[in-house]
């Protein structure tokens, strides 16, 4: 009887060690836990939001932060995006990064957020009722005005026929690129025929608008606000055998793809909008409000064209290999 | 007489399983000839074809399972998977013919794995494939990044970009091959009637000494490599692995093997039918742009056809359940 009380004593010390030293891990790790920031994107791949989130993540990883950059598996696909919005929240974010995209169905979920102590950051799009923390990201009006400069600047105002392609028909910033665009093309060029299409964020899609739109209306220059539009319009001019004269094409952001089109001299040029530096700056703004730094609300990001003379060098700094 | 004749001529016609798609087909093909006639210029039709082509490679195996009662909706995320693939290999020195070879091997691998799941532990196919399309689709996002894989050589582009005596594209070649493959197969051979039987009945079948299990698990195997065939094609054709090409498909290519004649409860299949339901789905997107549809209305008229083709379809079972 004496042994088996001894016995289970000892056990009993030897679980409540057990517990001491597994609390004293527990406290521990409890210390060591990063700060978590959740970024939300309309899209995880693709040579824009890809390499946003590469960027973000490891900006993340560099500041010791828990980064976790999601997007739905349609571009673009609101209930989707809010559902993320969801997990964030649900995860215990600390910032909640989001590309916002329509502000009246994302005001809820952005609402809850705030309400849990989560700080907002807008990308691209600031929130309506001033629920952001903060907001970075391109001035989508800008962003308009430039696509049609750099148009003129580089093909002439004189016998535009522009095929103009963006990502999507629903996203209020790519319509306001759009009415922009269309805005300062009618002041630049007020003679150039223009078509508007979209490509649903799908590469099958921006192939396809491109041959139909080139075959029943030939166009003499593609503007693209959708990167998979700026494949499809570099590999249509290149398959067609087609001078710069006979099309101009316009890319959009600084995929390994567009960059190598260019340099390959197919595409005459693409409007960067630096979506490294945005990863890196959504991860850099994100720890600033943790910390509870005060930050001027501006658009810091720029957007301006990169020509075939800057390409090779501007993939070097960018860490992107062209062949 | 002449009524009993029509008759027969009537019932000749009915009893054709691809109806469905030849009838609104012919339809845009009449009312585009008096809305924009270039809709018939050769480059136009040959775009078309081609872009049918891609989803003929994946649809034509397609039209063999939903034959036998089968269904897979991984079959975009192995088309990106299939084009990822063979970018990478390309990119890192691996000359084309091995380059395509292991992916096609790679192809049969998930296609079989497919095939283990469903048929071996009886798993439901929807859920299943949908579970894979997760992985595959993931698999791809953490191989790349999400970014796309450039900078392909020009010998490996040779294979998606090259014309047939300087006008046809060779995609429209390698979809008249598996066309022409697929129908012997299917329509003329013992094994392809065996997947009628196994769509029909299973048990049936079985006791009828078809080798059930081996023979569906071989059509995903199939289906598996035909789709790793369509990311290679693509790859080469617009000189990129994009991680996202495939996003957009499945859907349109289960559609188009449908509104073919192709039975999706399984039992029936043709594919003929299929390759018209192909060029009927390339057809309408062209054939919105040459009527100067605008782009936000034009999503709606796609999906007014899609029901007329699949009411001409269940007209014409309802004639023929009427005998």
């Amino acid at each position: 009887m004496k042994k088996l009380l001894t016995l289970l004593l000892a056990v009993l010390m030897v679980l409540c060690l057990a517990g001491c030293g597994q609390k004293e891990e527990t406290v521990v790790e409890e210390e060591k836990e990063a700060y978590k920031v959740w970024f939300v994107a309309p899209l995880a791949t693709g040579s824009a939001w890809g390499t946003c989130g590469t960027s973000f993540l490891a900006e993340c990883e560099a500041l010791g932060i828990e980064g976790k950059y999601e997007g739905p598996i349609q571009a673009a696909d609101i209930p989707a995006m809010i559902d993320l919005c969801e997990q964030a929240i649900a995860d215990g974010t600390d910032v909640l990064i989001c590309n916002w995209r329509d502000y009246d169905s994302f005001n809820e979920v952005a609402q809850r957020a705030k309400d849990a102590g989560i700080k907002l950051l807008g990308y691209n799009q600031p929130l309506n009722d001033g629920l952001c923390d903060n907001y970075l990201g391109i001035d989508p009006s800008k962003l308009g005005e430039v696509l049609a400069e750099t148009l003129v600047e580089n093909r002439g105002a004189e016998g535009l026929k522009v095929l103009y392609l963006g990502a999507s028909a629903t996203s209020q910033s790519h319509l306001a690129t759009e009415e922009a665009f269309k805005n300062k093309l009618a002041e630049l060029a007020p003679t150039a025929e223009v078509e508007y299409d979209y490509t649903s964020g799908s590469a099958d899609t921006a192939a396809e608008k491109v041959n139909s739109h080139m075959n029943a209306n030939a166009a003499n220059a593609i503007v693209c606000n959708c990167s998979f539009a700026a494949v499809a319009a570099a590999a249509y001019k290149e398959e067609n055998n087609l001078t710069s004269e006979q099309l101009y094409v316009q890319g959009i952001d600084t995929g390994a793809d567009i960059l190598q089109y260019i340099k390959d001299g197919v595409a005459d040029n693409t409007i960067v909008q630096d979506w490294v530096g945005a990863g890196k700056m959504a991860a850099d703004l994100a720890l600033k409000l943790i910390n509870g730094e005060e930050i001027e609300i501006q658009t810091k990001l720029g957007a301006y064209p990169l020509y075939p003379a800057e390409v090779e060098e501007f993939a070097k700094n960018q860490g992107i290999e062209l062949q | 007489m002449k009524n009993k004749k029509e008759n027969a001529i009537l019932k000749a016609i009915i009893t054709k399983n691809e109806l469905g798609a030849i009838i609104p087909l012919a339809i845009i093909l009449v009312v585009v000839a008096f809305g924009n006639p270039t809709f018939y210029q050769l480059k136009n039709l040959l775009d078309i074809l081609r872009t049918a082509s891609f989803s003929f490679y994946i649809a034509a195996p397609l039209t063999f399972l939903l034959t036998a009662g089968g269904m897979d909706l991984s079959i975009g995320s192995i088309l990106s998977f299939g084009g990822v693939m063979y970018a990478k290999l390309i990119v890192n020195g691996v000359p084309v013919l091995p380059s395509v070879v292991l992916c096609l091997i790679a192809g049969a691998l998930i296609g079989f794995c497919n095939g283990i799941i469903i048929v071996k532990y009886n798993q439901p196919a929807f859920i299943a494939t949908l579970g894979t399309q997760y992985i595959i689709s993931g698999a791809v996002l953490v191989w790349t990044g999400g970014i796309s894989v450039s900078g392909l050589t020009a010998p490996s582009k040779i294979i998606g970009q090259y014309y047939l005596f300087d006008t046809v594209p060779i995609p429209i070649l390698y979809a008249v091959i598996i066309g022409v493959v697929c129908y012997i197969v299917l329509a003329k051979s013992k094994w392809g009637r065996s997947l009628a039987a196994i769509g029909g009945n299973k048990e049936t079948a079985y006791l009828a000494g078809i080798p059930v299990v081996k023979r569906r698990m071989l059509i995903y195997a199939i289906v598996g490599v035909a789709a790793t065939f369509t990311g290679v094609i693509w790859a080469a054709r617009f000189a990129n692995g994009l991680p996202g090409a495939g996003d957009a498909v499945n859907m349109k290519n289960m559609a188009a093997v449908i509104i073919g004649g192709t039975s999706p409860a399984g039992g029936s299949g043709t594919v003929v039918g299929t390759a018209f339901g192909c060029i009927l789905l390339a057809s309408i997107a062209n054939f919105l742009v040459f009527l100067g549809v605008p782009a936000t209305a034009q999503q709606l008229i796609f999906g007014v056809i899609l029901i007329a083709a699949i009411f001409i379809d269940r007209y014409r079972r309802d004639v023929l359940s009427r005998g």
